[in-house]
């Protein structure tokens, strides 16, 4: 069959098939268009807003809330016959079932008792987070930061008072490049309102107190406590001696070499009380 | 201005791309369907294809994507309904049947070929040109189109290589 032939053939179906078929009005062929339009920007708007929302109820978890204090609940020892400051434990608890939330965390020489010292970060914070809700605050430097000479970049998650502390630095409960529970600090000041970088000719201006969730230790030593609780509860085995500067006194709670609990009073008399608190591979240690 | 020019380009050019896309796809209410479907798309979009050198070819190749990509999703669902009543044909003369008919038993790539040289009645350089291919590839494609399809025409013969409908 030659090409002619076939060219005849095609433009016969074009006559024969052209009256069966009508252009629909032009305005429906636009409706159409608009249509799909709208389709696609829905298609698309939808994913978008949903990730977006995502993106802002983040951000949420990240800005500082007005503090709702829970109430302290008296928790119960821990079931061991040793005191709870006593551990000294380097590993995450093994049990796999999660604890009831229960508002609180125990301070604890090994770490926060739902989250030992050494626990990945992630996993941390689940468990705390479990206990204690959204955490007020988080910060992070690399550099300087307000908790002293760190062994690495810090993130910093605040509830109340209660600072917990992760690196990614070489510590005696983590290995360098693993994001990990390094330390807790129970504080009376907003670290994370001093600019570490502050190098002005005027001191920096006093950070602003915090007030709100302030968690103790499984015999009640915490934020507030007096120098005579502490002697009660550690006897021999608190050392004392002043600050560099100032009236205040540290103090360290030691098992043989080993610090398990250290901080400030405000002086050294037995009504002194306590300013701060950690427990850990604490920075400046 | 731009409305007046869509309008002027859809009435000039609906018919003939529902016969170029009915040969093709062997099925008219796919092929008006797909042609609508494309300059729907058009429509919205006219700013930017009327500046190109060649609108109508770029109305071709979306509705060609619409019907295939419409006639894949609904080959699926026929395979399952293999007793699916088949679409009325139109009421053609016997030799337009035949030739769809034969049509229908080549390759799609020698159906788009022989379409956009017979039908839409471009040489060969624009054939090539829509098919993203060579000219000289386009050429031999043409000719062993031109050749299945004769002989499907003549005798009605085997399907040739592997028909995508």
């Amino acid at each position: 069959m030659r090409s002619d032939d076939l060219r005849q053939r095609f433009e016969a179906l074009e006559s024969e098939v052209l009256p069966l078929t009508g252009p629909p009005a032009t305005e429906a062929i636009r409706r159409r268009g608009r249509r799909r339009q709208r389709t696609i920007r829905v298609a698309v708007l939808v994913p978008v807003l949903l990730a977006a929302a995502v993106i802002v109820r983040e951000a949420a978890m990240l800005e500082p809330k007005p503090f709702q204090p829970k109430p302290f609940q008296p928790v119960s020892p821990p079931p061991t016959t040793r005191p709870a400051v006593a551990t000294t434990a380097t590993t995450a608890p093994t049990t796999t079932t999660r604890p009831a939330p229960t508002g609180t965390v125990v301070l604890r020489a090994d770490g926060l008792g739902v989250a030992a010292f050494g626990t990945a970060e992630q996993a941390a914070m689940r468990a705390l987070q479990g206990q204690l809700g959204r955490p007020q605050e988080r910060g992070s430097w690399s550099g300087a930061n307000p908790f002293g000479t760190c062994p690495g970049p810090v993130r910093a998650v605040r509830w109340g008072r209660l600072y917990v502390l992760f690196t990614n630095g070489p510590t005696r409960y983590g290995p360098d490049g693993r994001w990990h529970l390094f330390a807790w600090q129970v504080d009376q000041v907003r670290r994370t309102a001093i600019d570490p970088q502050h190098s002005g000719p005027t001191p920096p201006p006093d950070p602003p107190p915090l007030r709100g969730y302030s968690p103790r230790t499984a015999t009640g030593i915490g934020s507030g406590s007096t120098l005579a609780d502490l002697r009660t509860v550690y006897r021999g085995r608190l050392q004392l001696g002043p600050a560099e500067s100032g009236p205040a006194y540290r103090f360290t709670v030691r098992r043989g070499a080993t610090v398990e609990l250290f901080g400030s009073l405000t002086g050294g008399t037995p009504q002194s009380t306590v300013t701060w608190l950690a427990a850990g591979a604490v920075c400046g240690e | 201005m731009g409305d007046k020019d869509f309008d002027e380009f859809y009435a000039s050019n609906y018919g003939r791309f529902v016969v170029q896309l009915y040969a093709v796809t062997g099925s008219l209410p796919d092929a008006e369907d797909a042609v609508q479907e494309a300059f729907a798309r058009a429509s919205v979009h006219w700013g930017r294809v009327r500046a190109y050198e060649l609108p109508e070819a770029w109305v071709r190749r979306v509705a060609l994507n619409v019907a295939f990509t419409g006639l894949r999703r609904a080959r699926r669902v026929v395979e399952v309904l293999a007793r699916a009543e088949p679409p009325p044909a139109p009421p053609l003369p016997g030799a337009s049947m035949e030739l769809v008919e034969a049509l229908g038993r080549l390759p799609l790539h020698f159906r788009q070929v022989l379409v956009l040289y017979y039908l839409a009645d471009l040489p060969v350089e624009r054939v090539a040109g829509e098919l993203g291919i060579a000219v000289g590839t386009a050429k031999s494609r043409l000719a062993r189109a031109r050749d299945a399809l004769a002989r499907q025409l003549v005798d009605g013969g085997e399907e040739v290589g592997s028909a995508q409908r």
